[in-house]
């Protein structure tokens, strides 16, 4: 042991440093934030729980041409066909496997009408195991109750895609 | 022909190459790619599409590469700027009307104009009026179209009318306005009509029952055999979540070209029918309980058993199931010592069994058919039974081969015929003889006396049949009969007259067979006087005795009435039978009311084995299906049935070279006939079938919905 330590031990010097971190911090802006009862704002690009879209006159938007599924990276898409009485194509299953989707919004920039899309949900819960999968009728419903949010927010995006 | 070579360049190699050739086969042959639309290796040249376009360095202007030969000193460059600038152009202006809906196009992913586009087009359109839109004709149940889309390649108008010789579309308007039409509205009826839907090289035509249900991108491929009639087509199943999906065809360049007819493509949907049956049957108290197959069949070897005279054991198999479950069968009856077995549900005359070939044989491969001189036809609705084969005829009827048929109806053909001679079903076999006669006088050959005392009886050849017989001498010659000759109450004899005239005037002779394995079940042994590989056995009963005798057991496999030439009698069998043994995938009302067991088995779609087709060649199948889904499968099935009947095992490793080596040297020792069959005996209680109806044929193509939709399945039989 050389006399320098001896004298840094002794005059509690590093002690007296590392309160002037805490003193410093005291009187700092707070960033911790009480979640859930306050949220952290989230950029309009946030990718979140996936929803399907409707056209403003209530058709679904999507038209199974399963580029979504295609592109998946985490193949978390299920989707079957046929053409519908009207002769347009649509889905008679859309299934989403929450567990396997990773949130890359491919799907997204893949679809060629705006039908899936990402939303700003990013908790959400499920007791079963089954209810992981997502179907069509709860696609649409997180669709059209958050129909404002992601059109405001796609919205405010759009100068910049 | 002398061949003569041409040097040229392409893209800076240099390459000796056949004369005459368009550049576009030169250079498909050498691997180099050049974009085409209208031009198809087995269509004429149209030159409509101008994407083909290359530079040529003597010539001002971009070639088409489709509609030039080559010539001494081209110097071709593909890659070029100039080349690449008229393929874009070309593009361009392909890309104007068409619409941008790709994402529910079924054409999407193995699109022409969509790869095209990705390699030549433009990323972006300067062309910002408004697209043209163009009514949708209704071509059927089998084939949709969106005509928007057509990019008029006319490659449908001339399939129309250069392979399917029926010209049923065509292309109506000039300039922009010009559309691909059936001129007054109708479906399109021909039997090889689906293929404009794989010709179509985007999706104004496509497949109907498939219509928005998958993508391409999703199906798995799976190479097989159509099992509906005796040309053996080559199809690809596309499979996804082990449901098949559609069936496109093979290429196989001595069988089925590119093409397969209608009901190779549409029939599978049959095998999705709400009749299939997927559990093992037992009558308890006369109701029909499940029951496991291991049971089912330990029940029904239990039965067999115990019925002490084998007699009265009786077994009809169906020829369109495949060689291994005919050849296991067989050998399950052979170990039983049941002799009682046939699959020949559709002939009614029996008096020639002792001069059958070892099997039914066209003796050239079908691809031969087109370099013939002269064919004659016998007894055939030839483009309902095997619309490959009717294509074959076709083609060499092109090639001005003589086309003469001896028929009782005026059926429709799409080749020219040199000389019809019109006959009542009972009088095909003397117009047969009439031909054989004039040939004898015609040709110089020694025959012996009791065909000449025969022929003596007959009448005078008229000069049609002098013609006939004149043409198959000095020409080089196939005669070939068909299904209506099969159902023929003198089926026997004019197979005799067939063997003598193809011996006389040295020509090739064939017959066209019901189903897909017709030839497979005569080698297999389920006959009722020949064992497996031609060996011999007692003689039992054949189709038409099993179904007029009163058995105590029936076992029929894979076999529903509807099937049969005689099915009243089989009714009547199956009703007086004490115990029926129903193989079966598909449940009907004569199983429900009188089957006693019944083991589901799978359809040749789903289960796998070997065909032999008409002119003897074995083609295995599905052989990846079993990979996507563990089934058991009908050898599997007849496996355990052996295992329980506790019978010899079949010698089963080597069996295919076996069978192989055996259709080769039975090919290469062929004996002609010269006999006469026995004056025929029960076979005037029976007359032909009238019409042959194509959507009816065997119990999948019964189900099929599409095909069920079509003109030609409303026709009665």
């Amino acid at each position: 042991m050389n006399i320098k330590h001896i004298l840094k031990t002794l005059s509690m010097i590093d002690l007296i440093k590392g309160f002037n971190v805490t003193l410093k911090a005291l009187f700092r802006e707070k960033v911790t934030i009480q979640y859930p009862e306050v949220k952290t704002p989230l950029s309009p690009r946030f990718r979140g729980k996936l929803a399907l879209m409707r056209y403003d006159n209530g058709e679904e938007r999507c038209i199974a041409c399963k580029l979504c599924s295609a592109v998946c990276p985490a193949q978390a898409i299920t989707i079957e066909s046929e053409e519908r009485e009207d002769g347009t194509r649509r889905t008679t299953k859309f299934e989403i496997d929450a567990f396997k989707c990773i949130y890359c919004g491919f799907c997204e920039e893949a679809c060629p009408v705006d039908s899936i899309v990402e939303t700003n949900i990013f908790a959400y819960h499920m007791t079963e195991n089954h209810q992981r999968i997502q179907t069509k009728e709860m696609l649409l419903e997180t669709g059209d109750d958050y129909k404002e949010e992601i059109t405001t927010n796609r919205a405010k995006d759009s100068k910049f895609t | 022909m002398t061949e003569k070579n041409v040097n040229i360049s392409i893209d800076g190699e240099e390459y000796s190459v056949e004369q005459g050739q368009m550049l576009i086969e030169v250079t498909d042959q050498l691997g180099v790619y050049i974009p085409r639309f209208c031009y198809h290796k087995k269509l004429s040249i149209a030159a409509n599409c101008r994407m083909c376009l290359v530079e040529e360095e003597n010539t001002k202007n971009a070639i088409p590469a489709c509609a030039t030969p080559v010539s001494e000193g081209m110097v071709i460059k593909t890659k070029s700027n100039n080349s690449q600038t008229a393929q874009q152009a070309t593009m361009e202006f392909l890309l104007i009307n068409h619409p941008l809906d790709c994402p529910i196009c079924d054409q999407g992913g193995e699109c022409e104009l969509q790869d095209l586009a990705y390699l030549y087009g433009k990323n972006n359109s300067r062309f910002d009026i408004q697209k043209q839109t163009k009514s949708n004709d209704n071509l059927g149940p089998l084939i949709s179209t969106d005509m928007s889309r057509c990019i008029m390649c006319t490659r449908c108008v001339r399939f129309g009318t250069e392979v399917a010789g029926l010209p049923e579309i065509g292309t109506m308007g000039r300039g922009e306005s010009s559309t691909i039409s059936t001129f007054v509205e109708s479906s399109i009826d021909h039997e090889l009509s689906g293929n404009i839907i794989d010709l179509c090289p985007v999706g104004a035509l496509n497949n109907k029952p498939y219509r928005y249900t998958d993508r391409t991108w999703e199906l798995d491929q799976i190479d097989s055999i159509s099992p509906h009639d005796c040309a053996g087509s080559n199809v690809y199943l596309h499979v996804k979540n082990n449901l098949i999906k559609r069936v496109v065809p093979k290429v196989n360049e001595s069988i089925n070209e590119t093409w397969i007819s209608d009901r190779d493509r549409y029939a599978f949907d049959g095998i999705y029918s709400e009749d299939r049956t997927h559990e093992s049957l037992v009558r308890i108290n006369n109701k029909l309980t499940p029951i496991s197959t291991n049971d089912g069949i330990n029940m029904f070897i239990d039965q067999l058993h115990s019925i002490k005279d084998k007699k009265n054991i009786s077994a009809l198999v169906s020829p369109s199931s495949s060689f291994e479950e005919q050849l296991l069968f067989a050998h399950l009856m052979e170990e039983n010592q049941v002799n009682n077995i046939d699959h020949r549900i559709n002939q009614i005359d029996f008096s020639g069994d002792a001069l059958d070939p070892l099997f039914p044989l066209l003796n050239i491969p079908l691809n031969e058919i087109e370099n013939m001189e002269s064919i004659l036809l016998i007894g055939s609705t030839i483009r309902k039974e095997t619309p490959i084969i009717a294509h074959w005829i076709k083609k060499a009827a092109d090639r001005n081969c003589e086309i003469h048929i001896i028929n009782r109806s005026l059926d429709e053909y799409h080749f020219p015929i040199e000389n019809y001679i019109l006959s009542e079903s009972s009088l095909i076999a003397e117009n047969t003889g009439l031909i054989v006669k004039a040939a004898l006088s015609l040709s110089n050959q020694e025959f012996p006396d009791h065909i000449l005392d025969a022929l003596s009886k007959l009448k005078e050849p008229s000069p049609a049949h002098i013609k006939t017989a004149n043409s198959l001498i000095s020409k080089k010659s196939l005669v070939i009969s068909g299904l209506v000759t099969r159902n023929n109450k003198d089926y026997s004899l004019i197979r005799s007259y067939i063997d003598i005239l193809s011996s006389m005037t040295n020509s090739s002779k064939g017959e066209i067979t019901f189903s897909a394995n017709t030839a497979g079940a005569y080698i297999s042994g389920c006959i009722p006087h020949r064992s497996s590989f031609g060996r011999t056995k007692d003689i039992g009963l054949n189709a038409i005795q099993i179904s007029t005798n009163i058995n105590k057991m029936l076992i029929l496999y894979n076999i529903e009435p509807d099937d049969c030439l005689f099915r009243d009698e089989l009714y009547k069998a199956i009703d007086s039978a004490e115990t029926v043994v129903v193989f079966t995938p598909f449940m009907n009302d004569v199983f429900k009311e009188h089957a006693d067991i019944v083991i589901p088995i799978k359809t040749p779609y789903e289960s796998c084995g070997s065909f032999i087709n008409v002119s003897g060649v074995l083609q295995s199948f599905n052989e990846g299906l079993l990979q996507l889904d563990s089934l058991q499968t009908n050898q599997d099935i007849l496996f355990d049935t052996l295992d329980y009947a506790k019978a010899k095992p079949l010698p089963f490793e080597d069996i295919i070279n076996k069978t192989q080596l055996f259709i080769a040297e039975s090919k290469a020792n062929i004996n002609p006939n010269t006999e006469l069959p026995s004056i025929n005996s029960n076979a005037d209680i029976l007359e032909s079938l009238n019409n042959y109806n194509l959507y009816s044929t065997d119990s999948i193509v019964r189900r099929s919905r599409p095909l069920q939709l079509t003109k030609e399945s409303k026709i009665e039989s």
